[in-house]
């Protein structure tokens, strides 16, 4: 019993939750074990995973990343509009696609500096200053593209969308690159230790000689490339670029990284926990919609299990410490 | 003995254990009704864990208590609180962003018929409770924010004796005071005790137990060891009795050269406060600054390790000069400062002891594509847990907010002792922290001088500076009025420094 308890308490929650849930589904949900239920819980996941890495950043100084969304819709229009066979600026080139990328992470880059310099030099709270990002890029690839789907991208970029090895989509990889790099920056190096540093208390921070302002700048620098990647992997699983793309996700982001027991405080949660609440998040959608049920009682059950799973990871983290 | 009607409060054998280390053992403490009794010990001795479980806050594992000779089950602080026991932490517990008359309601408002907030009825106690306690220096409208240190204290306290409680804790509600504000906290004291009210009054500071309390009880590593009228027992003997050896100086000596001038502050200007200060100190040398609350003596070290904006002036090491004058320039020039409050801006409270003494450091422990080198870190946390005697069951997971405050400085000095700093910047760095603890701080600082580092040691304490220091500086408004060799130092010198920058 002892040592039932020992391993119950060295694991944090989320895992407990993700294997009580497989656990449920294998039981009373057909076609939850079959091939193409895997494959498509793993690709529906590949998104979600690879933004909410990077939002996990922000979350870690106890702020958020609004625009990350944005930031999705924004690099998939603009990355159509460049490399789509049919209409795409560079249409037929050999160098549409690298181009087309290039120009995607450029977005992403871009988003971070404007987030991360009104952040850092005007000291406004991640909250506004995002906010008000997100609106401009949403608004930005909508007059982009007249509210136009674009579609007929180039088939050896939508490999990346569709392509897969067994029940492995080659988007999960590129995901889980993503959340491996993030990852190591966020455990392993000078940055990642600067960074829950200045999570913690950046006055004891600035005094120990943290560079915190440009700790605060790269997070939105890790956010906004992350999400163009998203947007990358968004735009080759769906095969074209729209404005509307990402723009019901936020509320799944914040869920997958509290429910991965981040804390919105800062300078607590761990990237892999961020990763498996992005899973269980994909796994109650998937789950839900294979036992038809409609659209807003799955948002219902997901604010629940959100509500219940982020306090139990809370309660265990108390538990702990006492 | 538990029917004996002189004792307000009695505990019995109580125990308590945090997962397997035994902080409090077979703990027997009495308090007779109508007087104080002094809790004194060194950091990390059991008192707060002791007031702890008669606040309600922790559980016993073990033994009685008995409050007016019945039982008592202090098993949540309301518990407490309503059986009269009316506990002032060690930090203070207010709303800055609120009023004075708001904190001391903070816990049930008055309303009003309609249930509204009757903030004029609210007003009208608070401003009686205050002049019962003869507390003028401020009004009842005042935003705690804007009130010195020292009268957040006493509000805290007026706070904890809204409602009538027959047994006061004071855990050391004397740090942050002036002495004129010291004095008006035992005015208070004595006035409860007037009103037969009995207090608990926990503190480092031997001179005033002695002075204002009727008992004094000592405890050293969790255990009672003596319970005495005070006019029973001498000084001595409680420091005796507290670190458990003969303490034959409370100021280590050490054999040390003082050579060239090392470190030069030139001119150095901050727009509304500092005019052109200049000081210079030597390899080698431990400079003491002296001034009273308010003399501008935080304020200059924080310009100096430009955590505040410099308007002008230089900082020089050994003829280089360090600029930009941030943070993170000043310690890659090998400057270390110790703040005044560990809580605040010393530590990472949550994190863990290993964290925390890398913290400073982490930059010379990354390496290649900035990884961190694990094995590094590790021993070098280890070297400076052993060497500053640093006591944490595993440095690895302990968090430091489950350290003794005693300790909690340790580990801030560690962060520091890692980098064997050039020039060490100090503001009360013993504030807070016990006799024993501050003997072992004291070394460390003469062990720094003595491999030629220049020190800048800040203390309200003269004595701890004229202890301590080959010099020491005096500070008046922001102005240097008073430069002390060794065989000048009085305090009567001093302190006329101090005041003679008022005109």
């Amino acid at each position: 019993m002892e040592r039932v308890k020992k391993i119950y308490e060295s694991v944090d929650a989320i895992v407990w939750f993700i294997l009580v849930f497989v656990i449920v589904a294998l039981i009373f949900v057909p076609n939850f074990a079959t091939e193409s239920n895997i494959t498509n819980i793993f690709s529906q996941a590949c998104v979600l995973l690879t933004v909410a890495c990077g939002v996990h950043f922000s979350v870690l100084n106890g702020g958020v990343d609004f625009s990350s969304t944005s930031i999705i819709a924004l690099t998939c229009v603009v990355g159509a509009s460049i490399m789509s066979t049919t209409s795409g600026l560079l249409a037929g080139k050999w160098y549409a696609i690298p181009v087309a990328l290039l120009a995607m992470l450029l977005i992403g880059l871009v988003f971070g500096i404007i987030n991360g310099f009104a952040v850092t030099r005007f000291k406004m709270p991640s909250f506004i200053v995002t906010m008000a990002t997100q609106m401009i890029g949403s608004g930005l690839a909508v007059v982009y593209t007249g509210g136009s789907t674009i579609s007929g991208l180039p088939e050896s970029f939508t490999i990346l969308g569709n392509g897969k090895i067994f029940v492995i989509p080659f988007a999960l990889i590129l995901a889980l690159l993503v959340a491996v790099v993030t990852h190591l920056v966020c455990s392993k190096t000078l940055y990642g230790r600067q960074l829950y540093a200045t999570g913690t208390n950046p006055k004891a921070s600035v005094i120990s000689g943290v560079p915190v302002k440009k700790t605060i700048f790269k997070i939105f620098i890790f956010s906004g490339v992350c999400s163009a990647v998203a947007g990358i992997i968004m735009m080759a699983q769906m095969e074209s670029g729209a404005s509307s793309y990402g723009s019901t996700l936020f509320i799944d982001i914040m869920g997958s990284i509290i429910v991965g027991g981040t804390s919105p405080a800062g300078g607590v949660g761990k990237i892999p926990n961020t990763v498996m609440g992005a899973f269980l998040i994909i796994l109650i959608n998937v789950t839900l919609n294979l036992l038809n049920t409609p659209y807003f009682i799955i948002t219902i059950i997901k604010g629940a299990i959100i509500l219940v799973a982020g306090g139990v990871a809370i309660l265990k983290k108390r538990n702990e410490k006492a | 003995m538990a029917e004996n009607q002189n004792y307000i409060l009695q505990l019995k054998q109580v125990t308590k254990s945090f997962a397997s280390v035994q902080v409090l053992k077979d703990i027997t403490i009495n308090l007779r009704q109508g007087e104080i009794l002094g809790l004194v010990g060194e950091n990390g001795a059991g008192k707060s864990t002791l007031m702890n479980i008669l606040g309600g806050i922790y559980q016993r594992d073990s033994g009685e208590i008995y409050l007016n000779g019945a039982k008592f089950e202090p098993v949540n602080p309301k518990v407490s609180q309503n059986a009269g026991i009316a506990f002032v932490h060690q930090e203070l517990n207010l709303f800055t962003n609120l009023t004075v008359f708001e904190n001391l309601f903070i816990t049930d408002m008055v309303k009003s018929k309609v249930h509204t907030i009757d903030k004029k009825a609210m007003k009208k106690i608070a401003a009686e409770k205050l002049k019962e306690l003869g507390i003028e220096d401020f009004g009842v409208d005042e935003i705690v924010g804007n009130l010195p240190m020292g009268q957040r204290q006493l509000i805290e306290i007026t706070k904890a004796i809204m409602k009538d409680a027959q047994i006061i804790i004071l855990d050391e509600p004397t740090t942050s005071l002036s002495n004129k504000e010291k004095v008006k906290l035992f005015d208070i004291m004595h006035l409860l005790q007037k009103q037969n009210k009995s207090i608990i009054f926990i503190s480092h500071i031997l001179e005033d137990v002695f002075e204002h309390c009727d008992e004094i009880s000592v405890l050293r590593d969790g255990e009672i060891i003596s319970q005495n009228r005070t006019s029973d027992i001498s000084t001595n003997e409680v420091i005796k009795q507290m670190v458990g050896r003969e303490l034959n100086k409370i100021y280590p000596t050490v054999e040390k050269e003082i050579g060239e001038v090392a470190f030069e502050v030139k001119n150095i200007c901050q727009e509304g406060r500092f005019e052109n200060i200049n000081l210079q100190i030597r390899e080698g040398e431990i400079v003491g600054l002296f001034g009273l609350m308010g003399a501008g003596r935080t304020e200059l070290l924080r310009c100096l390790f430009g955590i505040d904006p410099v308007t002008d002036g230089s900082l020089i090491y050994k003829g280089q000069e360090i600029k930009p004058v941030t943070p993170e320039n000043c310690i890659k020039n090998g400057m270390a400062f110790i703040t005044e409050n560990r809580r605040e801006e010393g530590l990472l409270m949550t994190k863990t002891v290993k964290e925390n003494i890398v913290l400073a450091n982490l930059k010379e422990i990354a390496a290649s594509l900035s990884f961190i080198n694990r094995k590094e870190e590790q021993r070098e946390t280890d070297e400076m847990v052993k060497e500053l005697n640093i006591k944490t069951f595993d440095p690895a997971r302990q968090a430091v907010i489950n350290l003794s405050g005693g300790n909690q400085q340790k580990v801030v000095f560690g962060k520091w002792v890692l980098r064997k700093p050039q020039i060490f910047l100090l503001d009360e760095p013993t504030r807070g922290v016990d006799v024993g603890a501050k003997y072992e701080i004291y070394s460390i600082i003469n062990d720094l001088a003595k491999n030629k580092s220049t020190v800048l040691l800040v203390s309200s304490e003269m004595e701890e500076l004229m202890g301590m220091c080959d010099r020491i500086l005096v500070m008046s408004h922001n102005v240097l009025t008073g430069e002390l060799h060794k065989e000048e130092y009085t305090q009567e010198r001093i302190m006329e420094a101090a005041i003679g920058g008022v005109n």
